[in-house]
């Protein structure tokens, strides 16, 4: 409840007033704030901080979250949030190290209320950063330092001084050992969550002293750990544990897991799928699977994705035990499942909303069971189970009459008529995927647009679909994903249909849609509106004009142009000035594109942050102002880029290493240029993908 | 039979209305309880005081209920975020009234909302409040000042700087 003190408000009806009341010193910051809050969109609420002071203030105490995208503004920004900030994310700023990270925390001194801070992949960070937060931030309760390879004990010294903290992930910080998990536990008592994922110097040692210390302990990820029997052992005496991740631990085998099975019933998840390894010590999976249902009656979701060892009667005890189960993902296991299992679905009929069989060989008759058994369901993935047919389907649907999310993808075998029960029985269907059914035809879609009123996505890759399918499609007009790729027959008058109705469109894919020239483009420029990704890789009929109507698309963020051979620069300039958020752009094989097309990107569009120039013909001066300019730009593939010399590279790389995360470069190149560069590229965290490709066109 | 209240507005101005009208403003429940049947209310103004009644005199029939365990969950629902809101408007004619009441120019809604603000009538300045948020969405900020008459106030280097700032932040809100 907004209150105004009455002092205030008579002091304001007793003023003398101009005709126009100004909002901003009518309204107290409480009412400005209240109204701050109706407005969602951060792009209104950045034209609110835009406004006035008054607004400018109500937004500042009014912020709880920031994500900072680049190291300039970073000391202003905190100065100006200080008061009121809970979270921060500094996981996407590039080049942020300890001396500007401490400086930034300094502008907000003695204010500061932040409870969480994100500072994964900020490999510039230390232990000098670190002392600095916890100085800065007495009531810091979680840090993310995932992937910060360089962080080791002296960081986990600094911040075993928040005594406060309950969150902690250090996965991927290669340099911890027990002596740096020792002090975090005995400083960190009460660590309620703790992700060590990847640490390999951690031993039993540092596992025991941890279960001793922190024993609120609610989630711990231990994946990959080098740990044995013993850690499990330690970690069975975690009363409130409900979260067990041991993704990958193959040192520890059933007789570890026995210590899991005389505790308390709080264990609510535990992750244990192995690596694909068949070199390792072999795991009785079975066995696994009983303790799982002795241990976890409160089990909520499980997820025996690639168990290979796993069988049917393995998956009958975990429903056995697990009478409250609501997602089971038993995907890609083995190749046959028992109509046992199906039957025993029964026992979940009530709480099963989720079934995913993703590679499985499901037959009619199993799909009937599953449709009696669980009328829940909401969600079922049949991916790859390459032998469903119609019959099942309906059979499944006859029953199953919630679906709201059905995926088929690759079930080559099913046709119209498949569509046809889906849509007779299925009206809650919002997502539907059909990637490569290829007898599906424009008819089923039919029954589908007719009756799927509330369908928002679906996938029909591979699918020999016209555009009569699209004066079907049409009729979902909130239809927000639309996948077409590979449809050849789709042509500018589906385009036309679809941009009729379908305002709500954000993703369209319409890669190798050959058949699409420019006035389909224009038609969807001028209905679909909203769209933020658009694939357009392999048209190539489109030319400059068609990206001209593309420009018209301001929410654009996600674009690919692949191959597309007679866009010229003038048509990517049209796009760099029209789509300010454009954030990814694919130019692969676009040979007619040269260095205009680089300078109008680097001019204007500056929240570009991953872009593909393979192929292009540009030299080194558009390489060099494009790398150079763009302060968001992390992401960058440069194969082949035949006009561009040696020494031109290096500039350009040298220009942008504290920036970059992402590289994609030639092999030959790795011998070319200085090995002082490569260095410098890997210790900013940038990642190097060094690939050999041909230069031949491909098909 | 219906027990009346009389408020008094800023100008003297003295309006008698039905007691389940008047109790659409917790303040005024509250100083009624202390049996007090005549309300002075010197910070509205009549012409205000005339539309607020007409609002609670129309929402006085479907309040007239206390909070029923459906409101007390959409209540509990909204509490999570930082300001919490009524329950919503559930009639579509009820709702189409609201739509027309606040076809109002800025200043008229905004003495509405500071009145309302003032006697606690929590749905009209959700309505009032949700309105105007609507008339901000989707404009730049030349044209929000625009639209309520706002002088900026800023420096041209403050404006940029702030620029700046929001082509390098906020992208998750």
């Amino acid at each position: 409840m907004v209150s105004v003190p009455r002092g205030d408000a008579e002091a304001t009806m007793n003023r003398p007033r101009p005709c126009d009341s100004d909002m901003s010193t009518v309204f107290s910051l409480d009412l400005l704030a209240n109204i701050l809050d109706r407005v969602s969109d951060p792009r209104d609420r950045k034209s609110c901080r835009l406004v006035c002071h008054g607004f400018l203030r109500a937004e500042e105490i009014h912020r709880r979250s920031l994500r900072v995208l680049r190291l300039e503004v970073l000391p202003g920004l905190l100065r100006r949030y200080a008061a009121g900030l809970e979270c921060l994310d500094l996981s996407a700023c590039p080049a942020l190290d300890d001396r500007a990270f401490s400086a930034a925390l300094a502008a907000g001194a003695g204010q500061w209320r932040l409870r969480s801070v994100s500072l994964s992949r900020a490999s510039g960070v230390g232990w000098r950063g670190l002392v600095a937060l916890v100085d800065a931030c007495p009531r810091l309760e979680a840090v993310d330092l995932s992937h910060c390879v360089g962080v080791g004990d002296r960081e986990a010294a600094a911040l075993a001084n928040a005594a406060g903290l309950r969150e902690l992930r250090l996965d991927k910080c290669l340099g911890l050992t027990d002596v740096g998990l020792a002090k975090v536990a005995v400083g960190c008592a009460g660590l309620e969550k703790l992700g060590i994922k990847w640490c390999l110097e951690i031993s039993d040692i540092g596992i025991d002293l941890l279960a001793k210390k922190c024993q609120d302990l609610k989630e711990l990820d231990i994946s990959y750990l080098k740990i044995s029997n013993r850690s499990i052992n330690s970690i069975s005496s975690l009363g409130k544990l409900e979260v067990l991740n041991m993704v990958g631990c193959s040192f520890v085998d059933d007789e570890g897991l026995q210590f899991l099975k005389h505790r308390n019933n709080s264990l609510r998840v535990i992750n244990n799928t192995a690596d694909v390894d068949s070199s390792a010590k072999p795991f009785e999976w079975n066995r696994l699977i009983c303790f799982l249902s002795l241990v976890h009656a409160l089990l909520q979701s499980i997820n025996i994705s690639r168990c290979e060892n796993v069988t049917s009667s393995g998956l009958t005890s975990v429903i056995e035990g697990n009478s409250g189960l609501q997602k089971l993902n038993v995907g890609d296991c083995f190749p046959e499942l028992a109509s046992l299992f199906f039957s025993k679905l029964n026992d979940l009929k009530d709480s099963l909303t989720v079934l995913k069989l993703d590679g499985f060989q499901v037959s009619a008759s199993s799909l009937k069971i599953i449709g009696l058994n669980c009328k829940n369901l909401a969600k079922i993935g049949l991916s790859k189970c390459q032998s469903v047919t119609d019959e099942g389907i309906f059979e499944l649907v006859a029953n199953c009459v919630h679906l709201t999310t059905i995926d088929l993808t690759c079930c080559h075998l099913l046709t119209d008529r498949a569509l046809i029960s889906i849509g007779d029985q299925c009206k809650k269907l919002r997502c539907l995927r059909l990637e490569s059914c290829n007898l599906i035809t424009d008819k089923g879609l039919e029954c589908i647009g007719t009756c799927c009123s509330s369908l928002e996505e679906i996938d029909l890759t591979d699918c020999s679909l016209s555009s009569t399918a699209m004066k079907y499609l049409s009729q979902c007009s909130k239809l927000v994903v639309l996948k077409l790729g590979l449809c050849y027959m789709i042509s500018d008058e589906g385009l036309v249909l679809l941009a009729s109705n379908c305002k709500k469109l954000r993703e369209l894919d319409l890669y190798r849609c050959v058949e699409i020239t420019d006035d389909g483009l224009a038609a969807i420029a001028a209905g679909c509106k909203k769209i933020q990704k658009l694939n357009l890789c392999y048209c190539t009929k489109i030319t400059d004009g068609g990206l001209r109507h593309v420009s018209r698309l301001e929410e654009l963020r996600d674009l690919e142009l692949r191959g597309l051979c007679h866009v010229t620069s003038s048509g990517i300039a049209k796009i760099a000035m029209g789509c300010r958020h454009l954030s990814e752009l694919d130019l692969k094989r676009c040979n007619l594109v040269d260095d205009g097309g680089l300078f109008a990107l680097a001019q204007y569009t500056e929240n570009l942050r991953q872009i593909n120039i393979s192929y292009c013909s540009i030299s080194g001066t558009g390489l060099c102002m494009l790398l150079g300019t763009l302060k968001c730009l992390q992401d960058v593939k440069l194969v082949h880029l035949s006009l561009v010399p040696i020494e031109w590279f290096e500039i350009a790389l040298r220009a942008s290493y504290e920036k970059l995360k992402k590289l994609k470069l030639l092999i030959g190149l790795r011998n070319l240029l200085s090995p002082l560069l490569i260095e410098k590229l890997h210790s900013r965290g940038c990642r190097i993908r060094w690939v050999e490709k041909p230069f031949a066109a491909r098909r | 039979m219906a027990k009346m209240i009389k408020l008094v507005s800023g100008d003297g101005a003295e309006f008698e209305v039905e007691e389940e009208v008047a109790f659409q403003s917790k303040i005024i429940k509250d100083i009624v309880a202390d049996a007090d049947d005549v309300i002075p209310l010197p910070t509205v103004s009549s012409k205000v005081l005339i539309q607020v009644i007409e609002y609670c005199r129309k929402h006085a029939a479907v309040n007239s209920f206390p909070l029923s365990p459906s409101s007390s969950a959409a209540a509990a629902a909204s509490s999570s975020s930082s300001i919490s809101y009524s329950k919503p408007v559930s009639d579509p004619a009820l709702r189409a009234w609201d739509n027309e009441f606040v076809k109002l120019n800025n200043s008229s809604l905004f003495d509405i909302v500071i009145a309302a603000n003032y006697l606690d009538i929590e749905e009209l300045v959700d309505l009032v409040l949700e309105t105007v948020a609507d008339r901000i969405k989707g404009k730049q900020a030349q044209e929000i000042r625009r639209q309520f008459n706002i002088e900026n106030d800023f420096t041209p280097e403050e404006e940029e700087a702030l620029r700046r700032e929001n082509s390098w932040a906020f992208q998750n809100n």
